[in-house]
């Protein structure tokens, strides 16, 4: 049996891609809002699913204020569809 | 803190986050269709009055202050971003990107054209206008799965076409055409607009 991505296979950075999934993109207060994480945590988790390439992140300054914005990539879709297919074999459904 | 859980917590996770973004209006989604619909109101008003009493075509240009709505709006959308943009959104946004870019490239077509034929004919936009908002408002009903709005708008689509059978058949513009725009306007922007804002402030 296959093992689950040890990068997704992480309480917040799963909410994370799970919401992202849903969403054209979604910025950091939305997240962080929705996953109920801590700003730190969240920075944290968001760091390492970019440097994987999971998602893209854009920093922009709108009405003068610093604003991040979160989309998932391709590669994080097909990361994220393969987990759940492995997660399926394990609870056999 | 990372903390790892179980496969089924997963699955309950995965479906939750799912749920959480499941697409509910946003409070005041119906707020753009009501900046545009009472501008046009007032214009179509306005424009009614000042042709009839004054007899003067000219008055007809009154339509052209549509445009400071929709430069507002443009201005207030790069100051401000929303929190979060779903599929929907960006599908309703190209909409109606496409009905103004329209607007503007008719105004731009009747000018061109004119000056090369050596009349300028703005009432053709009246109805080109009309159409064109009146097809974003039904795109926008079907999409948000709001019926009433998709119906309202077919009311509102009709009303151009009327316009349009009269200046095919030589029934040339009258002041009333205006009115019959506010009406039009009033089918396709304002209804819809409260339809909206009602659906949102419940969902």
């Amino acid at each position: 049996m296959k093992e689950l991505d040890p990068l997704l296979h992480s309480q917040l950075r799963l909410a994370i891609m799970s919401l992202l999934l849903s969403v054209e993109e979604a910025d950091f207060v939305w997240l962080k809002e929705k996953t109920e994480a801590t700003a730190g945590n969240l920075s944290v988790q968001i760091e390492k699913l970019s440097e994987a390439g999971y998602i893209a992140v854009r920093k922009e300054i709108i009405g003068k204020k610093p604003r991040t914005t979160c989309s998932i990539t391709e590669k994080g879709r097909t990361a994220l569809d393969e987990y759940v297919k492995v997660l399926k074999e394990y609870l056999h459904i | 803190m990372e903390q790892n859980f179980s496969e089924r917590d997963s699955i309950e996770l995965i479906s939750g986050m799912i749920k959480k973004t499941r697409q509910n209006l946003e409070v005041g989604s119906g707020n753009v269709f009501l900046y545009y619909g009472y501008s046009s109101l007032v214009i179509a008003i306005a424009t009614y009055f000042t042709t009839l009493l004054t007899g003067s075509n000219i008055w007809n240009l009154l339509w052209f202050l549509m445009f400071v709505p929709m430069a507002v709006l443009m201005g207030k959308a790069q100051k401000e971003k929303p929190d979060v943009t779903t599929y929907t959104d960006r599908m309703l946004g190209n909409t109606w990107k496409i009905v103004g870019l329209l607007m503007i490239l008719s105004v731009i077509v009747i000018t061109v054209y004119g000056f090369v034929s050596g009349t300028i004919y703005f009432p053709v936009m009246l109805p080109v206008a009309l159409l064109a908002v009146s097809m974003g408002s039904m795109i926008t009903g079907l999409t948000v799965k709001k019926n009433s709005v998709t119906a309202i708008s077919i009311v509102g689509f009709i009303i151009p076409v009327k316009v349009l059978i009269d200046m095919a058949t030589g029934n040339g513009y009258t002041p009333a055409w205006n009115l019959i725009g506010g009406l039009s306007f009033l089918c396709t922007l304002v209804i819809p607009g409260h339809i909206l804002n009602r659906k949102s402030s419940r969902s």
